[in-house]
């Protein structure tokens, strides 16, 4: 995907919003990586922005 | 490692992952993956952007290392009962249609069975219910930059509306709740 194709745009009010909304699925998802053993990883790749410090 | 196309997007990431997390400015509609032998490769919310997600999907497992795991997580449906939140979330999606792509790609990757090289080791929907007062306040962030979008020009009055709408709803006390189904699908590579 390229920028100008971010239909939700790539400014900061777009990335406070990505940071709430991954604040609000942050429950599920973490039960989502703790599932498939995410948090033991040694090379974790995120195809998506702003919430690595979760994903990390 | 965190990859996105956005140079900007990428310049948060790094100013907020510290050292031990390495951000990489990329182009992932083709279904490259610039790094091989990984682990877990974590999908969220992206899907929705591209033109053609289970064929990236397909490239992308190309990346994991045997045994590594794919997590796919994206938007199945969003309900509510508000009529105002209801016409924000057509409008959301129209942007994205406009574009080619689907914003509840949930449903586009339910079933990824027959991708080679991969088994897949569940397909399922979890619910996370939201609060309108909250759900609202991401979507007026979102509204700011969606109503400037090409594909919803003609119709200024309906867009003022909403705007005004969305804001009074900002201040209400609602009983209503938002809820994000989520379709969630892990892989292993063979």
């Amino acid at each position: 995907m390229s920028s100008e194709s971010y239909a939700f745009g790539d400014t900061k009010v777009a990335a406070d919003r990505l940071r709430l909304l991954a604040r609000l699925l942050e429950p599920e998802m973490t039960r989502f990586f703790r599932r498939w053993g995410i948090l033991r990883a040694k090379v974790a790749v995120d195809l998506c922005g702003l919430h690595d410090a979760v994903a990390g | 490692m965190g990859i996105d196309a956005s140079a900007r997007f990428v310049g948060m990431a790094q100013s907020l992952g510290g050292q031990a997390v390495h951000f990489l400015e990329h182009d992932l509609a083709g279904g490259v993956i610039p790094v091989g032998c990984v682990d877990v490769i974590f999908v969220h919310l992206l899907l929705a952007h591209l033109r053609s997600p289970r064929e990236a999907v397909a490239g992308w497992t190309r990346a994991l290392a045997p045994g590594g795991v794919m997590l796919i997580d994206e938007v199945e449906t969003i309900e509510t009962d508000n009529e105002l939140l209801r016409d924000y979330l057509g409008l959301a999606n129209h942007v994205v249609a406009a574009r080619g792509a689907t914003m509840n790609a949930g449903p586009l990757v339910a079933d990824l069975g027959s991708l080679p090289q991969v088994a897949m080791l569940s397909s399922e929907v979890v619910e996370h219910s939201v609060a309108v007062s909250e759900a609202v306040e991401m979507f007026i962030m979102n509204f700011r930059t969606i109503r400037g979008d090409p594909s919803l020009r003609e119709d200024f009055d309906a867009l003022d509306a909403m705007a005004h709408g969305l804001r009074r709803l900002r201040g209400a006390t609602s009983t209503q709740r938002v809820v994000w189904r989520m379709r969630q699908v892990a892989l292993r590579a063979a």
